[in-house]
């Protein structure tokens, strides 16, 4: 089949650092960088089993602010290193010394319309324009010989040269040490970046390291490591605010219905109205959990998967299963120490109010009434609150039902969020499909490893929101509370 | 231009208000732009490490940009009427102390009852001012009325009526007089305020005590029913504690009191006229007038002009207004990672084999480097199959893929096929003929023989576009 002419494409620009991501097939290349460049979407960046998914070089680049940033080259992997190796030092022939580019360029120039280098030619040409090199390898396989010739023609290149240890699941290191002897050889600096696995401190850690192997660019990717630092701050705080819009509407939701009293079996409507309505009140709860889940995947650039396939959430938010009340949300000791704390504070405004003449009476009794209500009622399964009102004169009742009465309810809802988003910030941008590993983050309770203060913080932010009263101050104290713990689920991962 | 420093971090309450008042109207558009100037000329500038320092500074100097781009008279308006009620305060006050104390002094009695003076000029501003803070405590959480108490004094300024003065007063109780903070600061401008009132009271005094003094000649007694002058004794005692050190001539000695002691003879009261006892108590009450009147009340106008100092110095921009604002001011847009790669290809079944795309998907890609995107029926009798073909040629896809079995070779079929195909995507669109087999684990390696015919007949076509390859599983 005869070839078309390769078409010189520019893949170095002035005032970019640039790196060529290069390697083996099958090695990760592709996955290392849409994890780093935070892409799930197939259509950008092909990622599959499939030898030879990358066909030919394609520039990504990392853009903040309509800045190019940093610029990586995914390349298609070496396919025959150990020919083209001899092919190289054919070239070189006589010549003293080790091959350099000038060889590299002369083995590009007679091979790349011929076939019969294709993929070397492609990988090498973005080298050739001074790309940095960043060498992506499966440590878990064994040093052939195939491996030692692509390690030679990258040090021929005299780029700056990084190797990254895709490792891939926990055994994935065996041979990590044998790697590591022949790496520390020919690159700048060896890593481990597990592309299915990495989040975003080991990701910025990584662009970091970019900067030790080649100093030139120190400054630029200085300032890009802020500006990251400076988006995943804001990805927090607006998710801390997601998750509050969330609790605020799920909080403040009332579903309706009505019946006819006038009806021949009026009890019988009212049951049915009352249920009815109760299923919506569920299902709109779900819906706006649902909502803020895909939220905090948007936030998080998950383009490719939805809430509902996120593991433990196949089905929406089951607030009527028990199920869901045992697993989420505060244990009844907790609901018990928190409602005392919460209801002491009430009390104590109350000792204020009085100028202490009270004695302090009120906070005891506020400490006992939070305490004793939530120990009653934290064990209960969900039961509506339910308001009858007559609709006008013509007859007719009309039923309002919600929220839960059982006071874990806001916890319970917390933590689904909580939970979601653990879930997110461990999925790796290189995975594709809703599928999801077995060895996926477990759905234990967050809310219930929250330290007192916060749970307090929240407590209170709950206490006044049923009360119908959005205390802006208490607002703000729930809403640090939620980023602290934020910030505490990504610390943990 | 460090227009973070030029900003400062200092916040005024019509700085907040300008704010907020920016804050209520701004929209999408108009964000989107200042986020552009605000990572040109504000990020670089702001202070390194304390995010609440960045904050102040930050907002304040987009403010800035935005009151150097278009004008905000609100936070003004507030300014000009806040004065203009303090310099009405201070001199219709001075007005009042003048007159009280000119028609205690120079009235048609002989003498100035000490006790009736001080407790009009002295005890019973206090005694307002003690009932002023106690009202404050059990209303403290009217915003209302604070807010329509500023919004007057903005009125002043700016006379509005209407839908605009409900608006001005809307924005005043949701924005500012319904978080702790800035009521506070509202609340200690306002007071500040009314101390100046009482300054300009003590100051209205102090002149009519003076004046009188010079003018007239005033004096002092004191009387009582019962025996008192125990009790006054100590009570001056206590009130000229902080210069009886400085100035001893000002604090009343028991003698003098008695002295000054009104009495009756002959069913009329004598005054005591004593040159002593008129010169210690107008020393007195001047000093009196003087520390617990005047410094007193400009003590606490100093102290409410740090309580709002404080107050917005601990102004945190964290409701979620203020968030909201600072997110998208300082959001870190992501660019597109890169467009889709162009090897994507169009796999058209010939004659409706049944070969998947998937199935040669791993040939495609390493032996003709291209991603099999969507795949179609061709040369087949449901017309719904054709239509979609030529839907997807009208797609202009990056590369055709026709997957013929070997067998299959039916030159005018092939040729007409050929030829609408290649009428569909233009004479560049490279075009591939995959000859294979139809084995029993799915597409194999096509007959020798048939191939050599495939490869003659599509040579033929002399299409430099066009290319025949056969299928090998091993690839």
């Amino acid at each position: 089949m005869a070839m078309r002419t390769t078409q010189p494409a520019e893949w170095v620009v002035a005032d970019i650092p640039c790196f060529a991501v290069v390697g083996k097939v099958n090695m990760g290349k592709s996955a290392v960088l849409a994890t780093l460049l935070e892409e799930d979407d197939d259509r950008i960046i092909r990622i599959s089993p499939e030898p030879g998914e990358t066909t030919r070089c394609q520039r990504l680049s990392l853009v903040l602010d309509g800045a190019e940033r940093l610029r990586f080259i995914d390349t298609p992997g070496f396919q025959q290193p150990i020919e083209a190796l001899r092919a190289i030092r054919a070239l070189h022939g006589g010549q003293t010394g080790t091959p350099g580019l000038a060889t590299l360029q002369a083995f590009v120039d007679e091979y790349q319309d011929t076939g019969a280098f294709e993929d070397e030619c492609r990988l090498l040409e973005p080298l050739l324009q001074g790309a940095g090199i960043l060498y992506v390898i499966d440590p878990g396989v064994p040093v052939y010989d195939s491996f030692l010739a692509e390690i030679e023609i990258l040090r021929f290149s005299g780029r700056a040269r990084l190797a990254l240890l895709n490792q891939r699941g926990e055994d994935g290191g065996a041979r990590e040490a044998e790697w590591r002897e022949h790496l520390g050889k020919a690159f700048n600096l060896v890593r481990v970046f597990d592309a299915h696995r990495a989040r975003f401190a080991t990701r910025r850690d990584l662009l970091a390291a970019l900067n030790q192997i080649d100093e030139r660019d120190r400054a630029h990717l200085e300032t890009t490591t802020a500006l990251l630092d400076a988006e995943w701050q804001q990805r927090r705080e607006e998710a801390a605010e997601r998750i509050q819009n969330f609790l605020r509407s799920a909080l403040k939701l009332r579903e309706r219905g009505h019946y006819g009293e006038d009806a021949p079996a009026a009890e019988a409507a009212k049951r049915a109205a009352i249920k009815q309505a109760s299923r919506r009140y569920f299902d709109r709860i779900a819906a706006l959990e649902r909502e803020a889940a895909n939220d905090l995947l948007a936030l998080y650039r998950h383009t490719a998967i939805q809430a509902e396939a996120m593991t433990g959430f196949s089905e929406d938010l089951d607030l009527a299963s028990d199920e869901t009340w045992r697993r989420l949300g505060l244990t009844r000791q907790q609901l018990t120490f928190v409602g005392a704390a919460v209801g002491a504070s009430a009390g104590i405004g109350v000792d204020a109010a009085t100028f202490g003449h009270s004695l302090g009476i009120g906070a005891l009794l506020g400490g006992l009434g939070g305490g004793a209500l939530a120990f009653f009622k934290g064990d209960a399964i969900p039961t509506l609150r339910l308001d009858l009102a007559r609709i006008g004169p013509l007859g007719g009742q009309r039923i309002t039902v919600g929220p839960p009465r059982n006071p874990n309810f806001a916890w319970v809802l917390l933590d689904s969020l909580l939970i979601r988003y653990r879930q997110i910030l461990s999925r790796a941008h290189a995975r594709r499909g809703d599928a999801l590993a077995s060895d996926d983050e477990p759905s234990a309770s967050i809310a219930r490893a929250l330290p007192g203060e916060r749970q307090k913080a929240l407590a209170r932010w709950f206490r006044s929101l049923a009360k119908s009263d959005d205390n802006d101050e208490r607002a703000q104290a729930a809403w640090r509370a939620l980023l602290d713990t934020l910030a505490a689920i990504e610390d943990e991962l | 231009m460090n227009a973070a420093h030029a900003a400062g971090q200092r916040w005024t309450l019509a700085d907040l208000i300008d704010f907020e008042t920016l804050l209520a109207g701004v929209d999408e558009t108009a964000l989107e732009h200042d986020r552009l100037i605000f990572n040109r000329d504000i990020r670089p500038d702001l202070p390194h490490g304390d995010e609440r320092a960045r904050r102040r500074a930050g907002l304040r100097a987009w403010l800035v940009y935005r009151r150097e781009a278009g004008a905000i008279e609100t936070g003004s308006f507030w300014q000009q009427g806040l004065r203009l009620v303090q310099v009405a305060l201070l001199v219709g006050m001075a007005s009042i102390g003048f007159a009280l104390v000119a028609g205690l002094c120079a009235g048609a009695n002989p003498g100035v009852h000490v006790i009736l003076f001080f407790g009009v000029t002295l005890v019973l501003p206090w005694l307002v001012f003690a009932l002023f803070m106690f009202a404050r405590f059990l209303g403290s959480g009217s915003s209302t009325l604070l807010a329509r108490c500023a919004g007057r004094v903005m009125s002043l300024a700016a006379p509005s009526r209407g839908e605009d003065s409900r608006q001005r007063l809307r924005l005043l109780r949701e924005r500012l007089t319904d978080a702790a903070v800035p009521r506070r600061a509202l609340q200690a401008a306002l007071a500040r305020t009314l101390q100046i009132g009482a300054v300009g009271f003590n100051i209205g005094l102090v002149l009519a005590f003076v004046g009188s003094l010079l003018v007239f000649d005033v004096r002092f007694y004191w009387e009582a029913t019962p025996q008192t002058s125990g009790l006054v004794a100590s009570a001056t005692g206590v009130v000229a504690a902080p210069w009886r050190g400085v100035w001893p001539a000002a604090a009343p000695t028991a003698a003098e009191i008695e002295a000054s002691r009104a009495r009756y003879v002959d069913g009329s009261r004598r005054v005591p006229a004593t040159p002593a006892s008129t010169a210690v108590w107008w020393r007195f009450l001047l000093m009196s007038l003087l520390v617990w009147g005047l410094l007193a009340r400009v003590l606490l106008v100093l102290c409410y002009a740090g309580i709002e100092r404080r107050a917005l110095a601990a102004l945190d921009f964290q409701s979620p207004r203020h968030r909201s604002l600072w997110r998208a001011l300082t959001r870190i847009e992501r660019g597109a990672v890169a467009a889709p790669v162009a090897d994507s290809a169009l796999v058209l079944d010939v004659g409706g084999s049944g070969i998947s795309a998937a199935s040669i998907r791993g040939f495609l890609l390493r032996s003709l480097r291209v991603n099999p995107h969507e795949e179609q029926r061709i040369g087949v009798l449901d017309e719904a199959a054709e239509a979609a073909a030529d839907t997807a040629l009208a797609a202009q896809p990056d590369h055709v893929v026709l997957a013929a079995e070997d067998w299959g070779l039916s030159p005018r079929q092939v040729g007409a096929l050929h030829a609408r195909v290649r009428k569909a995507v233009g004479s560049q669109t490279p075009v591939t003929w995959l000859i294979f087999t139809r084995a029993e684990r799915g597409p194999g390696a096509p007959d020798s023989d048939h191939l050599q015919r495939w490869t003659r007949f599509i040579d033929g076509l002399r299409d430099p576009a066009a290319e025949i390859v056969a299928y090998d599983p091993g690839l």
